[in-house]
């Protein structure tokens, strides 16, 4: 990483390269010293509203359809195609076709960061509520469990693990949304301000940007992280 | 009443196959178990034991037939309340890996609806039953933190802690090394001796079924009945010596030997047809080491 870095400094001075298309490390970091609270905190603030409310949204719905899903068989069958098919649209191409059912709002920024977010969380819970032990199935028959008991004590307790990989790769695509959204729909937000940035040539902004964004999603994943270490404590 | 404990009357079980076909497993099996005994059910393997017993505990619906327990009569398989007086044992030990032994141990008196224990009660059949089997230092242990016979060691003590009147056990032992296997039959023997249990045990050890049981049962091969059932002569402090110079060791293990190997000898005959030279050699080679419990074990 710092070789990289290095390299990147160096070469910036040896073959003069001009600011605008490639800033140099050192650049950069002045820029985010000198722009971070007055341009960038602002913007990334709203992202990471957008972001941290989709993603708290995303995360319950995302079990919740999963539980339902992993009801029956034939269910499943017809549930995973179609996740499949959300996971790989970009979201950012549909946000034209929200935004006459919902308008600029900024609801349709969440709405985005949920729709990138969510179908990855239903996939691997399904997964996990999928692949639970039937040994441990028929010992909860043998108590007579019902249903419902059977799916919170074993079914979602098994599958915890799976569902916080889930939740890892969900928070890593919120930010993906997040921003994309911000460069959808306009009006706010860090993708907005990488974009404005981008049109005015001010390169130095457009990577400290970066840099921050690349930082929030970092944090926010140690954050899932650290839930999940203290959540599975048998592991 | 009395002789109406446990009493399984024309048991049949069908299941189906992927390909849509209709296999009887179970024909007609007639079980009847008194209360205090030890039962173990022995057969050729794929021949439903297991199935049987997942039956008793009522994991699987039966296809016909009816099981008679404590003077009530269930045609559909024993109802849900029902269950709470039977206690289950895996073959593998199928503890839940997110909860201590402790929390394990307490899984059954989630469901034990019809008694309100306190939690304090609840506190000490669980520390009763650990000590039971000698787990008590470990109750804030996680399943993987322990051996394979500790963890066994906590599915017995699960399938006690709602002190069920019959104990259901699946080869309970079948994935242990010989010595853990050997020390848990021998508790085993003890726990059943001081709780005063039923208990009725699937298993491919004639040892163990000697060791344990005062009645063997032996199934056929698929569609099963009970063809032999067996009355093991010895007393409880008999278990404890040698049963090997028992004057009465040799002639039951002789018996149960030629009833299980009865069905495995028609079975090679079966199979030397297209295979002739392999059975034939593998049988020379098994009769040099005169170890024939082997071939009729597995």
């Amino acid at each position: 990483m710092i070789i990289i870095l290095l390299l990147w400094e160096i070469s910036t001075i040896a073959f003069h390269v001009d600011s605008k298309v490639l800033p140099s490390f050192t650049d950069i970091l002045s820029a985010f010293q000198n722009k971070f609270i007055p341009i960038i905190l602002p913007d990334l603030l709203i992202t990471m509203k957008n972001l941290v409310l989709g993603y708290v949204i995303a995360v319950p719905l995302g079990i919740l359809i999963a539980a339902i899903c992993a009801q029956s068989q034939t269910l499943v069958k017809i549930a995973t195609p179609l996740i499949i098919m959300t996971l790989v649209t970009p979201v950012i191409i549909i946000v034209p076709i929200l935004i006459p059912f919902i308008g600029f709002d900024a609801k349709i920024k969440v709405l985005v960061v949920i729709l990138q977010t969510a179908p990855i969380i239903i996939l691997n819970s399904l997964v996990g509520f999928t692949n639970v032990k039937q040994e441990k199935l028929d010992l909860m028959k043998s108590y007579g469990a019902s249903r419902f008991e059977i799916f919170r004590k074993i079914t979602f307790m098994d599958a915890l693990p799976r569902v916080f990989a889930g939740l890892e790769l969900g928070c890593i695509l919120s930010t993906i949304g997040a921003v994309s959204g911000d460069i959808a729909v306009g009006d706010g937000g860090i993708g907005t301000r990488i974009q404005m940035a981008a049109s005015t040539l001010a390169t130095d902004t457009v990577f400290a940007s970066i840099l921050s964004t690349c930082l929030l999603a970092i944090i926010l994943f140690q954050v899932v992280v650290w839930i999940e270490r203290n959540v599975i404590a048998w592991k | 009443m009395l002789d109406n404990f446990f009493l399984l009357e024309n048991i049949q079980k069908s299941v189906y196959t992927n390909e849509g076909k209709t296999i009887r497993v179970l024909d007609q099996v007639d079980i009847n178990v008194e209360n205090h005994e030890f039962i173990c059910i022995m057969g050729p393997s794929g021949c439903g034991k297991s199935l049987l017993l997942r039956i008793m505990g009522g994991i699987d619906n039966m296809s016909g037939g009816k099981i008679s327990f404590k003077g009530n009569v269930y045609e559909d398989g024993i109802d849900k309340q029902t269950k709470s007086d039977f206690g289950y044992v895996f073959q593998h030990d199928n503890l839940l890996d997110w909860r201590t032994v402790y929390q394990n141990v307490h899984l059954p008196l989630e469901f034990d609806k019809k008694s309100n224990t306190k939690k304090t009660d609840e506190r000490e059949r669980i520390l009763n039953v650990l000590k039971l089997v000698g787990l008590d230092a470990y109750e804030k242990s996680y399943p993987r933190e322990l051996s394979g016979g500790m963890r066994q060691r906590t599915a017995i003590a699960r399938a006690l802690v709602h002190n069920p009147s019959i104990l259901l056990l699946d080869q309970p032992f079948g994935a242990l090394d010989a010595i853990t296997r050997k020390i848990l039959s021998y508790e085993l023997l003890k726990i059943w001796h001081r709780e005063q249990k039923t208990v009725i045990m699937v298993t491919n050890n004639i040892e163990e079924a000697l060791l344990l049981s005062n009645k063997i049962y032996v199934l056929s091969r698929k569609p099963s009945n009970v063809t032999h059932i067996i009355d093991v002569p010895f007393t409880y402090d008999e278990r404890w010596t040698n049963l090997l110079e028992h004057p009465e060791y040799e002639a039951v293990t002789e018996e149960l030997t030629g009833y299980l190997s009865e069905r495995s000898e028609h079975e090679n005959a079966h199979e030397s047809q297209d295979n002739h030279s392999t059975v034939k050699s593998l049988d020379h080679y098994l009769a040099s080491l005169g170890d024939i419990d082997h071939r009729v074990s597995c």
